[in-house]
């Protein structure tokens, strides 16, 4: 049997569109992206035009770079704790906050602006209120007595600064995803849980975070890939002669960038976006195999 | 319709690249005042006089159309390397020394005509001439590709209220012990014993090899510089000796032991111009900006202190023409136009860059302030270390700026000059590593370091 | 940041700093907007980011639509192969983009610099997300009243999405606002230049004017609060409608 006229109709109106949508894709993101894991095999010097192929060389290369590995370590740790941490924060605030605000504009306004602020503005307060004579951070805590400290400057404190920015930034968004999660649980689940005796503590376990659980993999997933794209902060806090000491915060998009335009060597930043990529594809992998083995994904 | 696609696909990638670079345009020999003329600058403040410059131009040669665009330095540096090889670039673009070699050595800047060389052979002072000379492609011996624009050298800025509150006499101090002693003086701190203003601000952070650019003035202050020369006319690493592990240890001392300066306050010129320290080294840029800003800051300027020898870094900016430019003799009329004495004399007096011409006569600038010539009035046996004309040279000094910046953050290695030299060892093995990848390392010993010894009388009229 | 750049020139270098101004100046404010070229650059921003984002947010629509609701082969792998774009960072595929567009000579040209924000997989996915609440009788009752599929989409979806796609809107809005290192790279003219750009040079050409450059920021967060101020109602459902049928 043929199509339909109805089915007909669909699919070209599907057809039309989607190969105009993989078009552009095609143009404006896979072939640049794929002519960049292609550059990996070479030594592509951005500059010099003789660029001779060198096979895994780049690959070898990385394993035995110590920024390469400093730069791995920074980002999962930054990664690790930032999604820990956003994700603990704004569960706690979208649970106190459940049913005691309908939306008020105060509200909306505390919680979107951080979301709508870009993050190159936000970086640069950020960067005074670090600011290790200026910050309004060392003069808060002058007023407990506790001593000044170079906040992005001290290379103990550097990386956690951005990453107290970093969580800060991304609660708002967090927290707004959860509060619609906690609102869309029927409330018929709550009053059963009360005629069963529950405990409010038993009620949370059993009942509101297993139903959190899509929401959480979506967040988890979604956190992890922009925390290890992680780079305007530190790239905004680390130039000039009042920035972060550059290794202490080196994560892997900055040291791509370094490679690729300060010095220059294109195909040795390729190698580098390829790996991050292959981490961010194999860990969002593992997130969704995790939480769909424990049988909350249909 | 998998066929259809992997047309499109095939025919999208050839579009993309197979298309074939446009051929250059013919070389123009007469002087045709028409078109458009790009000019890049990276740094920022430099516009000011180049506003004036593309208006009178425009004015004096209605035909001509110039577009001045200044960048922040790291993204013009980035601009460049992408456009460039892209036979992207710009008309005109002025630059420093440590940027440009790796597009000579490649081909892709012009040389200029025969009278713009003589024209910087005869006007511009021997220093910044022998620091400008470039081997192209072509090239048997080095030569001149550009007009210098600017001679950058480094000193030291002292706050003289604090100099005086602190007991101290009117002048910079002579000598690093010197330096320690009117630091300590100078420092003071609070009630928890944090620094609060410093003797002397170092640059000790912030991305970038500035931190390798200003440890090279200690280094050469030792008697080291970062890279030298073999006999074989090849580089090596020539900072893991004693000069690297004496400049080390001067940066370790300021911090640990006589803490003069500390990661946990303010740093160079903007703690300066707050008091926030006493001393601290840079560029002649910040003067016309202290005497506007802080009228009320009062402060001398001086040669650099002295170990085993006096010294200081050196630089240049200068402005080339690309060979991708289409109509290259307009752009060197632009450019002889712009480094005429009425410009020249306004960069210098109004944004504190020096043009390093002997035919121009700057006494009045100089009179008016005299910060600026404790810049050029070298003492005997001052040496100025030079940036090496390399390609990977930014990769080398950014590298060692990081190993080098993580180094002063550990107090272990007060007085402790195996603990450094095995750092500096560590640090000298990448360096010589990245210039093996470059083809440029030579064994054997280093017969010549990178720098110059100061002329005398560099021509200038005080 | 807002109290920096109010504050005059003096204080802001005060030592011991002050959180709030102590006059308030415009003059920062009154010398940004009164640079000759400025209405120049405020005029390619608004035209650069206007059009990419409305372009953005059809091509997001009807991607999403379609990924939502109808079934075509290979949907799956083109659906995937779209979010894993978005794990790679831009910078690290910018070059071999810029040498697509040196050959297609779109180098300095208003599209060259538009073209990366013609597509947004978030925007897809965020589409697609909120597309498949969308009753599939509502669709099927449109097609029986002899609606073509282009017109249902018109007339019907886009109605249904409005609080999604000013959502959509302004997060490409302000993506594109502050897109700076495409428009750094691609724009050779002082002409062409975004505020972005511009902003950055003019504060650089005022080394250690702090208030100035504040206020450079301040002026080029403007635009996206005023957008969201305008939009905000209708962003804020959007958003809140993401988390779900994750």
């Amino acid at each position: 049997m043929g199509y339909s006229n109805l089915q007909k109709k669909k699919l070209r109106f599907v057809f039309f569109w989607i190969s105009i949508i993989f078009l552009l894709y095609l143009f404006l993101r896979f072939i640049p992206i794929i002519s960049t894991f292609y550059l990996s095999f070479f030594r592509w010097d951005l500059i010099r035009p003789v660029k001779p192929f060198v096979g895994f060389n780049n690959f070898i290369r990385l394993l035995q770079d110590e920024n390469f590995k400093i730069a791995i370590w920074n980002t999962s740790l930054f990664a690790f704790i930032v999604v820990t941490f956003t994700l603990l924060f704004s569960l706690l605030v979208a649970l106190a906050l459940e049913r005691k605000i309908a939306g008020g504009s105060v509200f909306e306004i505390i919680f979107f602006l951080p979301i709508v602020i870009p993050l190159v503005p936000i970086s640069l307060t950020w960067k005074w209120i670090y600011d290790p004579t200026n910050g309004v951070l060392n003069y808060l805590i002058g007023l407990v007595d506790i001593p000044k400290q170079g906040w992005l400057i001290n290379p103990r404190l550097s990386l956690g600064s951005i990453m107290a920015m970093t969580i800060w930034q991304r609660i708002g968004y967090n927290m707004i995803i959860f509060l619609v999660g906690l609102r869309e649980i029927p409330a018929q689940f709550y009053e059963a849980a009360k005629v069963d005796g529950a405990g409010k503590w038993q009620t949370f376990i059993s009942i509101t975070l297993p139903l959190l659980i899509p929401i959480t993999l979506y967040l988890t997933v979604m956190n992890t890939i922009e925390a290890f794209r992680i780079f305007t902060p530190v790239y905004v806090m680390t130039t000039g002669a009042q920035g972060a000491p550059a290794s202490a915060v080196r994560v892997l998009v900055m040291d791509i960038y370094q490679n690729a335009f300060r010095y220059f060597n294109l195909g040795y930043a390729s190698a580098e976006s390829l790996v991050l990529f292959l981490i961010i594809l194999l860990i969002s992998l593992l997130q969704f195999g995790v939480f769909r083995k424990r049988g909350v994904l249909a | 319709m998998k066929r259809a696609l992997c047309v499109a696909l095939l025919t999208l990638l050839m579009l993309c690249f197979g298309l074939p670079a446009f051929s250059r345009g013919q070389e123009e020999e007469i002087l045709e005042k028409k078109g458009t003329i790009k000019i890049w600058v990276g740094w920022s403040l430099l516009m000011d006089v180049f506003d004036k410059v593309e208006k009178d131009y425009e004015a004096e040669n209605p035909g001509v159309d110039l577009e001045i665009a200044a960048f922040k330095l790291r993204d013009f540096e980035q601009k460049l390397a992408i456009s460039i090889p892209a036979g992207q670039a710009p008309d005109i673009f002025v630059t420093s020394e440590y940027i440009v070699p790796q597009y000579i050595e490649t081909g892709y800047i012009a040389k200029p005509p025969k009278e713009i060389v003589s024209f910087v052979e005869s006007k511009y002072d021997k220093l910044v001439q022998s620091v400008n000379r470039f081997k192209g492609p072509d090239d048997v011996k080095p030569g001149i590709y550009g007009i210098p624009h600017i001679g950058i050298a480094r000193v030291i800025y002292y706050n003289k209220k604090i100099f005086r509150e602190s007991g101290l006499p009117d002048r910079a101090p002579a000598t690093w012990d010197e330096v320690f002693d009117f630091g300590k003086k100078a420092a003071r701190y609070d009630a928890q014993g944090t620094l609060e203003r410093g003797g002397i601000s170092l640059r000790l952070f912030g991305g970038g090899s500035g931190i390798a650019e200003k440890f090279t003035i200690k280094l050469v202050q030792a008697g080291g510089t970062l890279l030298g020369q073999t006999a074989d006319g090849k580089w090596k690493a020539n900072y893991d000796n004693q000069a690297g592990v004496d400049a080390l240890s001067f940066y370790i001392d300021c911090l640990h032991k006589y803490k003069i300066d500390s990661f946990e306050i303010k740093h160079d010129s903007d703690a300066f111009i707050n008091g926030q320290t006493a001393m601290f080294q840079r560029e002649l840029w910040p003067i016309p900006i202290y005497k506007s800003k802080a009228p009320d800051l009062e402060f001398g300027t001086s040669v650099m202190p002295s170990s085993k020898k006096g010294g200081t870094a050196y630089s240049t900016e200068s402005a080339f023409v690309p060979k991708s430019c289409k109509n290259k003799t307009l752009a060197w009329d632009v450019a002889k136009y712009f480094n005429q004495p009425v410009y020249l004399k306004q960069w210098f007096e109004t944004q504190g860059w020096v043009p390093p011409r002997i035919d121009i006569d700057y006494s009045d600038i100089f009179a008016k302030t005299p910060e600026y010539k404790s810049a050029f009035q070298f003492p005997e046996g001052y040496l100025l270390a030079l940036y090496p004309p390399l390609t990977p040279v930014d990769e080398i000094y950014t590298k060692f700026a990081e190993r080098i910046s993580n180094a002063f953050r550990d107090s272990s290695l007060v007085d402790n000059p195996a603990g450094m030299a095995t750092i500096l060892k560590k640090a000298a093995n990448e360096t010589n590593q990245i210039l093996k990848d470059n083809g440029l390392f030579g064994e054997g010993k280093v017969v010549k370091p990178t720098w110059v010894e100061a002329p005398k009388d560099i021509g200038y009229k005080f | 940041m807002i109290s920096t750049s109010l504050k005059t020139e003096g204080e802001v270098l005060l030592y011991p700093p002050t959180f709030f101004p102590r006059v308030i100046t415009l003059t920062n404010y009154i010398q940004i907007a009164s640079e000759a070229s400025f209405p120049r650059y405020l005029l390619n921003s608004i035209l650069i980011v206007v059009a990419s984002t409305s372009i953005a947010v059809f091509t997001s629509c009807i991607g999403g639509y379609i990924f939502a609701k109808f079934r075509f082969p290979g949907k799956n792998l083109i659906f995937i192969l779209i979010l894993a774009t978005t794990m790679i960072p831009f910078q690290t595929y910018m070059v071999p983009f810029y040498l697509m567009m040196k050959n297609l000579q779109l180098i300095d040209t208003y599209l060259g610099i538009m073209l990366p924000l013609f597509v947004t997989s978030f925007g897809i996915f965020f589409i697609r997300q909120n597309s498949i609440s969308i009753p599939d009788e509502l669709i099927d009752a449109a097609r029986i009243d002899g609606g073509t599929e282009w017109s249902i989409f018109l007339n019907l979806i886009l109605r249904l999405l409005t609080a999604p796609i000013s959502a959509i809107a302004i997060f490409t809005f302000m993506f594109g606002w502050k897109f700076f290192i495409w428009p750094l790279i691609m724009t050779n003219s002082p002409k062409k230049f975004v505020l972005e750009l511009g902003l950055t040079t003019l504060a650089n050409r005022n080394a250690m004017d702090y208030g100035l450059q504040m206020t450079g920021a301040v002026f080029s967060i403007i635009p996206i609060l005023l957008t969201f101020f305008i939009l905000r109602k209708k962003f804020v459902s959007g958003i809140t409608m993401t988390g779900m049928k994750g």
